[in-house]
């Protein structure tokens, strides 16, 4: 009996160093952009440090909820694992087309989530997972896709394009970029505004593409930049009228919301940018319980 | 003798000329909403509206409206005004209106007391009352709500109200006894007015009532439309017609603190916005101009081929 025990605890010591070898060999990286679909109206990316001050308050903030409803997450263990499964990077692309609204069919959605060797684990109990369908794991990333498999993926001269709008020398923990190169932005807007009868932005055609970026300053504060970029030096002056008037709504829109919003209007050469910032998200946390 | 004197004093009241302050002078103090339709019989625009606002009110299947539309439909006016206010315990709502007669409101009275059974049961709800030379009616079931369910005729104008005690206090308001044009808020707002107006209008919000009413609207449209409202101590309109299809109006804010004018401009500035937005795929041009007076924000609009857009909205 006592030889059965020992020979059991040594099997199960080589396979939890079987395992860690396994769990640490060098992954294959992938890039996750090159996932992403062509000819998307939006691109995003959430690449979040959550050591930074505003992540990680945020972090607290529901965690500490999370723990108030189920007690036995109140304990650092749990939530060391918690913090160690969140993804630092995630990659979305939001396809429309005015064929999926005649289809009455919603947008096309395209995320990748970075989760380094985590993947490996996923790789396991992926099988048994039913329910999530449309979701693949390809080495580093997790991607999940409404899309075909053989959907044209995001053209070479696009992706640097894509890599030097959205990449994080913008110090922002999120970033969206709506190329209107193939007139997506345009065509969205111009649905809105047939829908709502209601002209919102009619310079929506001038734009080359528009930005979003953001920063969580702390759990409470997040600011950033919208940015409409003209195709032309001439058109700044129609673009600035309509992003005043978008500024003024989206904060009627937010204070409808509870949510202080401020925003500065400026203009430079061809582009002309909304510097934000929202001042009490604490009221949006608030509502989740 | 007596009947001799009762006769010379009816002649007396015949011979006395028409009243000359206009329907508003009947309002009383304390409506909080009044608006003043002006020229209604000289002015083909009104005629427009009238009728579709007639046909809409037929269209509501109710005896109430229905009575409304056939006054507007039998008779043609020179001047409607009315008000109401929500502040008092009852829903107090007035409509007076004077129709174009060649004499007397005698037809006019006529009218309504024969054809009052055609669009009301009378029956012991009915009341009749004297009060003074003036007979009010009303309906007693009608009396908590704001439905015109009280009427008197008189000289040449008809008060409809929505109870016996708001038709009183309008007659009483029209001999010069507390009428709306003795309100600050009201006179502030007609000194601003566009001169020679067509139509005139206004809220008194010293009590915010208004400003509830609209944080109301708001918060279930998810959308704060006046960012000043706590500080929107009262609102004018006022318009008139340039031709067939011009319009001209003006928007008053008058805003209670000289801090907040600003807050007040931009919204003035955002609404004049919006509806060049919300019209702009239509053919109906807007040109707006916000300036400020004192402590009054003035919206100045000018709209062009307005009528298809009103027959929507009416319809």
């Amino acid at each position: 009996m006592k030889n059965f025990f020992g020979i059991l605890s040594k099997i199960i010591l080589v396979l939890v160093v079987a395992a860690l070898v396994w769990y640490n060999l060098p992954q294959t990286q992938d890039d996750p952009f090159s996932y992403l679909p062509d000819k998307a109206l939006g691109y995003g990316q959430v690449k979040v440090n959550w050591s930074d001050k505003g992540p990680q308050e945020l972090f607290n903030v529901f965690w500490q909820k999370m723990a108030a409803a189920n007690p036995q997450l109140n304990n650092g263990l749990a939530r060391h694992l918690a913090l160690a499964w969140l993804p630092q990077e995630i990659t979305a692309a939001v396809l429309y087309d005015r064929q999926y609204e005649l289809r009455k069919q919603s947008p096309g959605l395209v995320t990748v989530i970075k989760l380094d060797k985590k993947t490996r684990l996923l790789k396991l109990v992926k099988p048994w997972i039913k329910v999530m369908s449309g979701w693949e794991i390809e080495n580093n990333l997790v991607i999940i896709s409404d899309q075909p498999d053989n959907a044209p993926r995001i053209r070479p001269e696009e992706l640097i394009t894509l890599k030097n709008m959205l990449l994080p020398q913008r110090n922002a923990d999120l970033n969206f970029f709506f190329p209107n190169r193939d007139h997506q932005l345009t065509a969205l807007v111009k649905s809105f505004e047939e829908k709502n009868k209601f002209s919102l932005f009619p310079s929506i055609s001038m734009v080359d593409y528009l930005e979003i970026d953001g920063k969580l300053a702390d759990a409470n504060r997040f600011q950033g930049k919208i940015t409409f970029v003209g195709k032309h030096i001439s058109d700044v002056d129609n673009i600035g009228m309509d992003t005043i008037f978008l500024n003024s709504l989206l904060q009627r829109f937010l204070l409808g919301n509870d949510l202080d919003y401020t925003g500065e209007v400026s203009s430079l050469a061809n582009y002309v940018e909304i510097n934000y910032r929202l001042v009490n998200l604490n009221k949006i946390w608030d509502r989740f319980k | 003798m007596r009947r001799l004197l009762i006769v010379a004093m009816v002649m007396v009241c015949l011979a006395l000329p028409v009243r000359g302050a206009g329907l508003a002078g009947y309002l009383p103090a304390n409506m909080d909403v009044t608006y003043q339709l002006l020229h209604v019989d000289s002015q083909p625009a009104w005629q427009e509206i009238l009728n579709l606002y007639r046909d809409k009110l037929a269209n509501q299947n109710d005896p109430n409206m229905l009575l409304l539309s056939y006054i507007f439909k039998q008779f043609k006016f020179r001047e409607i005004a009315g008000g109401y206010n929500r502040a008092a315990q009852q829903n107090n709502n007035v409509l007076l209106v004077q129709p174009q007669l060649s004499g007397p409101g005698e037809q006019f009275n006529r009218f309504l007391i024969d054809n009052l059974g055609s669009f009301v049961a009378i029956d012991q709800n009915w009341h009749q009352t004297a009060e003074g030379e003036a007979k009010i009616y009303f309906d007693i079931r009608g009396e908590a709500n704001e439905k015109l369910t009280s009427f008197n005729v008189a000289n040449d104008q008809v008060i409809l109200a929505s109870n016996s005690a708001l038709v009183k206090k309008c007659l009483a308001a029209g001999e010069k006894q507390a009428n709306i044009e003795s309100q600050s808020w009201y006179k502030a707002l007609r000194d601003k007015a566009l001169a020679n107006y067509d139509g005139v209008g206004g809220i008194n919000n010293r009590n915010r009532n208004f400003t509830a009413e609209l944080k109301k609207w708001e918060k279930n449209n998810n959308l704060v439309v006046l960012m000043s409202s706590d500080w929107i101590d009262a609102l004018g309109l006022s318009f008139r017609f340039l031709s067939d299809d011009r319009i001209q109006g003006r928007l008053l804010f008058q805003c209670s603190e000289p801090g907040k004018v600003a807050l007040v401009k931009s919204d003035a500035e955002f609404l004049g916005e919006v509806a060049k937005r919300r019209y702009s795929a239509s053919q109906l041009g807007i040109k707006s101009k916000v300036t400020v007076n004192g402590n009054v924000v003035i919206l100045d609009f000018e709209a062009v081929n307005w009528r298809p857009i009103l027959e929507k909205e009416l319809k």
